[in-house]
């Protein structure tokens, strides 16, 4: 019984820190620079865009034309429009509680459907260094507000970059998937080879021999 | 690919260490055993967290318990004492990584 609850005890150590470790860089993994911009927010003077990161602790932005608009990746922001006339900065609020209010019961905001999926580590091995997606305002109305994904920037670090166009969406209120970048995480064909195949495979057929000399000798 | 090398040589020699302050006989023969078990299962857990898990805590998880059973079989030691030295091993090694970022 003592040995089971030692051995209960030992697997919970492990499983535990797996609960709570969803901030934490693990081994293995680095973190990348994610950012979106909206692409024709001067075709649009009439309106100011706002984004509003509603988790975990709020915060907010008014997202000008060039601003690449960054944030805590599990923020989830929305993007909204108000007309210039009806906004004035100071109304949102100081606390979190005053602006939270000023998003979700403004009647006068417009909120958009956008669903911003940021990316806050990737594999080491990964090339990437910046994400950037790039956001186009479809339409804007007193009722609406449309805006699409238009393109996905992929900085390497090496420093060269390289632009995907988003597919369009099957389903126009379905936010389509992120284009996947050109550059790949690879290693080199015999070096996988030797590393994932033949040195535990060498390790393993030195383990069984040493085994079954040991039964042989007895 | 140095990486990957340097990680394996860094957690076989914490892992000889290890081993060598529970068993404390013939050092040469531990580190060869501590490579003999790094070398099956580093490179495969490697191959397991890049290509198909993310999950480090599961991949450490499986990589425990089958170096509890090489340990068993290598250094023929008792399936309790196997357990302890392949969780304190592989703990260890864990933290190490965990720190080192």
């Amino acid at each position: 019984m003592k040995k089971l609850i030692i051995f209960l005890g030992l697997a919970l150590t492990f499983l535990i820190p797996s609960i709570v470790s969803a901030d934490i860089i693990e081994p293995g993994m680095k973190e990348i620079d994610y950012c979106f911009q909206v692409e024709n927010i001067k075709d649009y003077p009439e309106y100011v865009f706002l984004s509003y990161f509603q988790e975990p602790v709020g915060g907010h932005q008014v997202i000008n034309q060039g601003d690449c608009v960054s944030f805590y990746k599990f923020s989830n922001p929305t993007i909204y429009a108000v007309k210039k006339g009806d906004f004035n900065e100071n109304e949102i609020g100081s606390s979190d509680e005053e602006e939270k209010n000023y998003f979700q019961n403004n009647k006068k905001l417009i909120a958009s459907g956008l669903s911003i999926n940021s990316i806050g580590s990737v594999k080491e091995s990964d090339p990437r260094q910046k994400i950037v997606d790039v956001y186009k305002i479809e339409s804007v109305d007193s009722a609406s507000l449309k805006i699409s994904p238009l393109k996905v920037i992929y900085t390497y670090t090496d420093g060269t970059s390289e632009e995907k166009i988003y597919p369009s969406p099957p389903n126009i209120t379905e936010t389509p998937k992120r284009p996947e970048p050109s550059r790949k995480t690879s290693l080199p064909y015999w070096f996988s080879i030797i590393w994932y195949i033949v040195l535990p495979l060498i390790a393993l057929v030195i383990i069984i021999a040493i085994l079954i000399y040991r039964r042989t000798k007895k | 690919m140095r990486q990957q090398f340097l990680l394996l040589i860094v957690t076989i020699i914490i892992e000889f260490f290890i081993l060598w302050l529970f068993i404390r006989k013939n050092p040469l023969r531990i580190f060869f055993y501590a490579a003999l078990i790094n070398l099956s299962t580093l490179p495969i857990a490697n191959y397991l967290y890049q290509n198909i898990s993310n999950n480090f805590l599961l991949i450490e998880l499986a990589v425990f318990l089958i170096e509890w059973i090489l340990i068993m079989v290598l250094f023929e030691i008792k399936y309790y004492r196997a357990l302890l030295l392949s969780f304190i091993a592989n703990f260890i090694t864990a933290v190490i990584s965990l720190l080192l970022r």
